[in-house]
């Protein structure tokens, strides 16, 4: 099984055979059809997942097969995430030419909220606007059903869930009967909460102002993707681990400020269920971040919320709360791979 | 001490004349509202006055500006033969020049001339009404008080937005938050009406009026965050404006649709919101009757969405607050329309919210309420503002510090 998935500046590969997983990565700029019609090439007739982080209202679905009808409507998707989504056309092109004996998916991040309520997906304005395609689409679709699988296979009757996926670009999602009600992440990015590199929340003011002092819209974007978020905060280039784990001043701001909306992000998905029965953290490295969600929980003990005080160990799935808890939490080791993996097998075996 | 309180709305101008007891009580004397300020339409602009007994006399006139309308104040209160020993003013926006209300002299003239941009609409006309009693009141003390005063004390990770700093810097670029005045007023009321000092108190407190509308959280007598930022623009789905949205959509409509940021500061500012999603009106009330009379279609869509994103702002406040102990709904919208409450507060009683139907139906629009069940762990009340009111006590405080600077 291979799967590519774009980044900002570069198209990581996976490939899964049994329990190996090799990874590695294509830079992003420059023409990279060499490296692809090698990587693809080579691909025989493995599956191959072809991750596009904003499909908008073109992906109802979250994994599609392939084929060449497909690719023009990434193409028209390309304004939504114009980097990223350029390299998910490069790729899925240059496979359809040379991995014809491959059964190859685009797997849609956003096609999990396709299903948002409309008071939740529509944005509070007028029709000219709205008539341009303008909406919410959230982000991390595939990770938040990975997520409720494995919650409702622990808790089968959990009908309320928070989802909350940590990482450098974060995101929470609530969820009610496995759709979801409301997201922290918007039409093309996050609304709320600060990231690696994306500014969150602003005033839309602040937007039009920047315009209004010169500067391009394409350097304003640029600004706003690119040189805002943790870095900014911290004014110096900062991951999640090191968001975490940083003792110095910048750090230290940047994972308050981070933990400031983050809290208010759970709080606004709480509100949009009526509740819930659970939360959940999705993190790639659950020991680096546990004590970070820890004091999370702590802000949550108003809701009846009570944590334990094992020590965590490692593992893939670890309760954070008492038995007695009212409200459970979870803490589970969400692996970018073998997620992907997940959907790609399922779909390609129905 | 005699004291006359200018509030600048969009299209309106109200006035109160207090005087002061000795203590530190104030009573109104006079009030009065010039109405349609500015507005071009069929219907003519008129201002109203009630006198000391509470009669009403109104004239329908021209009142093409801020200006007109402060002098008509100005000419009747003469001509009512009204004292008055002192002037107050608010602004909506003092940017980081302003943190807590100031007396009028030539150097606070001189900082408020900078921020007329960060307000566009609401400061110049403030300013234009500062100008009138400048002129026709030229002995009398004078005093600026600004509606984002009150979040001065916002902590950092609040109001710092996740920009460069040198842009943020440059341009002043933070979260300022507004409708302070009333959330001066209306926590001081509930600390009151529930016996607690407001230091102890976690509150969320929403201003629904029918121009903006925000919410805010205060912990320990502080806010931790307010829903506006920068500008009145962000936050709640309000009346006419969009309220928060992704930072990339407007700035898609200036790449690829070729928007200018001035059409989109009119379309996000006068043309969205409820009127934007209805189609048809900006007034909740209107909503409301089509909805309940099925007339037009997207009445429903455009109310669940304005509750939609309340219930989210109250639900992020309880979180930060790590719970709350009050909940309160003031202005027009907040104070005037159960329904709103009933359905902004349906789904939280994870937070311990509960609404007693009968008395919030039956809440009282000119004291305030509780409508929530007496042994509620949140107590959720109706409270309507009185932002003149604290005009008057800012500037009667600062009249009495600075007498005795003086002495």
């Amino acid at each position: 099984m291979l799967l590519l998935e774009p980044h900002q500046d570069c198209l990581g590969w996976y490939r899964l055979d049994g329990t190996r997983v090799e990874e590695g990565w294509l830079p992003g700029c420059g023409d990279i059809s060499t490296p692809l019609e090698h990587l693809l090439g080579a691909a025989g007739n493995q599956v191959i997942g072809y991750v596009l982080p904003n499909g908008a209202a073109a992906f109802p679905d979250p994994v599609t097969p392939l084929n060449h009808a497909l690719l023009e409507k990434i193409e028209r998707c390309l304004c939504m995430a114009p980097a990223a989504n350029r390299l998910t056309l490069a790729a899925a092109r240059t496979g359809l030419a040379v991995a014809a004996r491959a059964a190859q998916f685009v797997l849609c991040e956003t096609a999990f909220f396709s299903t948002l309520p409309e008071a939740a997906a529509a944005y509070p304005l007028p029709d000219e606007l709205t008539s341009l395609g303008l909406r919410r689409f959230g982000g991390d679709g595939l990770l938040y059903q990975w997520a409720w699988s494995r919650l409702t296979d622990r808790l089968p009757d959990i009908r309320r869930l928070i989802s909350i996926h940590l990482g450098d670009r974060p995101s929470v999602a609530a969820i009610l009967d496995g759709k979801p009600v409301e997201t922290s992440d918007g039409y093309r990015a996050s609304e709320s909460l600060p990231s690696i590199r994306g500014v969150g929340n602003l005033d839309p003011s602040v937007v039009l102002l920047l315009r209004e002092t010169g500067l391009p819209p394409d350097q304003i974007e640029y600004l706003l993707t690119q040189k805002s978020g943790w870095q900014a905060l911290a004014v110096q280039p900062i991951s999640f681990g090191d968001l975490l784990a940083g003792t110095d001043q910048g750090a230290g701001f940047a994972r308050r400020v981070f933990g400031h909306h983050l809290i208010q992000a759970i709080g606004a998905g709480l509100a949009s269920l009526g509740g819930a029965g659970a939360l959940v953290f999705s993190v790639d490295d659950p020991l680096s971040a546990v004590d970070f969600i820890r004091d999370v929980c702590r802000s949550l003990a108003f809701t009846g919320l009570t944590l334990h005080d094992l020590p965590f160990k490692g593992e893939d799935s670890f309760e954070l709360t008492t038995s007695t808890s009212p409200f459970r939490g979870f803490v589970l080791r969400a692996s970018r791979p073998r997620i992907l993996a997940h959907f790609l097998a399922e779909s390609y075996l129905s | 001490m005699i004291i006359l309180v200018f509030n600048c709305g969009s299209s309106s101008l109200n006035y109160k004349v207090f005087a002061s007891t000795g203590s530190e009580a104030l009573c109104v004397l006079r009030r009065g509202k010039a109405h349609r300020v500015g507005v071009h339409g069929s219907e003519p602009a008129f201002i109203e006055h009630y006198d000391p007994a509470g009669h009403l006399s109104r004239l329908t006139t021209p009142i093409p500006d801020h200006a007109t309308a402060a002098r008509l104040v100005l000419r009747h209160l003469r001509e009512m033969e009204q004292q008055v020993q002192a002037v107050g003013h608010r602004f909506v926006h003092g940017g980081s020049d302003f943190q807590r209300s100031s007396l009028l002299t030539d150097e606070s003239m001189a900082r408020l001339q900078r921020t007329l941009p960060l307000a566009p609409i609401h400061n110049p006309n403030s300013l234009a009404v500062i100008r009138v009693c400048q002129a026709e009141l030229p002995d009398l003390p004078e005093y600026l008080t600004f509606d984002t005063a009150f979040h001065a004390g916002l902590p950092p990770e609040a109001y710092t937005y996740a920009l460069p700093q040198e842009i943020a810097q440059t341009y002043h670029l933070r979260k300022y938050g507004f409708h302070g005045l009333s959330y001066q007023y209306v926590t001081a009321q509930a600390a009151q009406f529930l016996d607690r000092p407001l230091a102890d108190l976690r509150l969320v407190a929403c201003h629904l009026g029918t121009g903006g509308s925000s919410a805010v959280a205060v912990g320990r007598g502080r806010p931790l965050d307010t829903t506006m930022g920068y500008s009145p623009l962000a936050g709640l789905m309000m009346s006419t404006r969009t309220g928060d949205m992704d930072a990339l959509l407007p700035a898609t409509l200036m790449t690829s649709f070729g928007y200018s940021p001035q059409a989109l500061t009119s379309l996000f500012n006068t043309k969205s919101g409820l009127l934007g999603v209805s189609g048809f009106s900006s007034d909740i009330r209107d909503l409301i009757h089509a909805m309940d009379d099925e007339s037009e279609p997207r009445a429903h869509l455009a109310f669940a969405m304005y509750v939609h994103r309340l219930k989210r702002a109250i639900g992020a406040f309880a979180a930060l607050l790590g719970g709350m102990d009050a909940l309160i709904f003031t202005d027009d919208i907040g104070v005037q329309n159960p329904r709103v409450r009933s359905e902004a507060c349906e789904g939280l009683a994870w937070c311990g919210i509960h609404l007693d139907a009968v008395a919030n139906s039956g809440a009282p629009v000119d004291r305030i309420a509780r409508i929530s069940p007496p042994d509620a762990r949140v107590a959720v009340l109706s409270i309507p503002t009185d932002e003149e009111l604290v005009i008057a006590q800012e500037g009667s405080r600062l009249l009495k510090e600075n007498h005795l600077a003086a002495a």
